[in-house]
């Protein structure tokens, strides 16, 4: 049954239906969450948010988009919403992101056949470059992370984030040439 | 060469940091909250109906009494006795009292009406009462009990019971 069936059954009163919708897209939805929000438990906060929010507004969808991209958008402004809030950035300040699951697979991607040395190299290396994208501003950082999930063509992404395809790629090429400048200013002149 | 390398390295590290599955249970929390937030509605807009119900028939029912007020509130001012030759021999109050008791149209010194009492005959009210609410009863489902805790009872150990300090003052020779 396509996404399409699921709504109108949800509509009509069906909530198992709108369950189903919950489990085909919980990870999309937390992921972009993710991206922008960089902390697991804001992101499972936010997805739970939109979730919420997208079943009460389910009569307002009247399918110009895929459901999924609408959902997509709806979960945006939701973390968008929840990093600007006031409390979000208290929490950003005393508690910093669960930063050791990323760093667990960072090492575990890198850590093929390597020497020590290379490890340690390789290490260095992600820190710096997690610092640079870090660095970025929000509008780069979120459209480059959103595009590198892997789970967004780039049309989907300029209708969440609400900007065309062009500026959209233009973003992702910009934040990439800056976290390579930016390395280079560390020093950085050649990965092995 | 390199910058190829170091793109790479970029979108293996961006990937990371958005990498994650949601928990298991996002689905029953969804649901969970969606359930509640339906009940919560229906109640309120139950409530707010028979409120505005509520509202109308008593706007209803003061529209109605006031009509009914009115004609008898003119008769009785037209039974009124007539106390021009009273007031004619009282001595008069100065100030602007005066003023107004004097602009009458008519030239006859009015008397101020006695304080409106909303007397109703019984069977009008009756008539006005509004039809009882008749309201569904919720469709609420008994929660399941919670799960039977386990809990291994705690090994406490009496404490050590504390020796006496002895305490003697400090001689001369302690003393700096």
């Amino acid at each position: 049954m396509d996404d399409a069936d699921l709504v109108d059954r949800a509509r009509r009163g069906d909530s198992a239906a709108f369950g189903t919708l919950v489990d085909r897209h919980r990870a999309a939805v937390y992921r972009a969450a993710l991206a922008v929000l960089r902390s697991h438990a804001d992101a499972e906060d936010a997805a739970q948010d939109a979730f919420v929010a997208a079943y009460r507004h389910l009569h307002r969808f009247r399918g110009d988009s895929a459901f999924r991209t609408w959902l997509l958008t709806i979960a945006w402004r939701e973390a968008i919403n929840r990093r600007r809030s006031l409390n979000a950035i208290w929490r950003r300040l005393v508690d910093r992101p669960a930063d050791d699951r990323t760093e667990d697979v960072m090492m575990s991607a890198a850590s093929t056949d390597r020497t020590p040395e290379q490890l340690a190299d390789d290490r260095d290396l992600r820190r710096q470059i997690r610092a640079a994208i870090d660095a970025l501003t929000p509008k780069l950082r979120d459209t480059l992370l959103l595009a590198q999930s892997g789970d967004y063509s780039y049309d989907e992404i300029a209708a969440i984030v609400g900007a065309p395809v062009g500026t959209i790629k233009w973003r992702v090429s910009e934040a990439r040439r800056l976290v390579r400048q930016r390395l280079h200013e560390r020093g950085f002149v050649d990965v092995g | 060469m390199w910058d190829d390398a170091l793109d790479r390295a970029i979108d293996e590290v961006a990937r990371a940091m958005t990498a994650g599955e949601p928990s298991s249970a996002l689905r029953a929390q969804v649901m969970g909250r969606i359930a509640v937030r339906g009940g919560a509605r229906s109640r309120t807009t139950l409530g707010m109906a028979a409120a505005a119900l509520a509202a109308v028939a008593i706007v209803l029912a003061a529209l109605v009494g006031y009509r009914e007020m009115r004609p008898a509130v003119r008769s009785q001012a037209a039974r009124a006795p007539d106390t021009t030759s009273q007031s004619a021999r009282r001595p008069q109050p100065s100030g602007p009292g005066r003023a107004v008791a004097a602009a009458s149209p008519n030239g006859r010194a009015l008397r101020a009406p006695a304080p409106r009492r909303l007397v109703m005959p019984r069977s009008a009210i009756d008539a006005l009462a509004p039809p009882p609410l008749t309201i569904d009863p919720l469709d609420v489902s008994d929660l399941a009990p919670p799960p039977a805790m386990d809990l291994a009872p705690l090994d406490l150990h009496p404490l050590d019971p504390i020796a006496p300090m002895a305490v003697a003052p400090l001689g001369e020779g302690d003393q700096r």
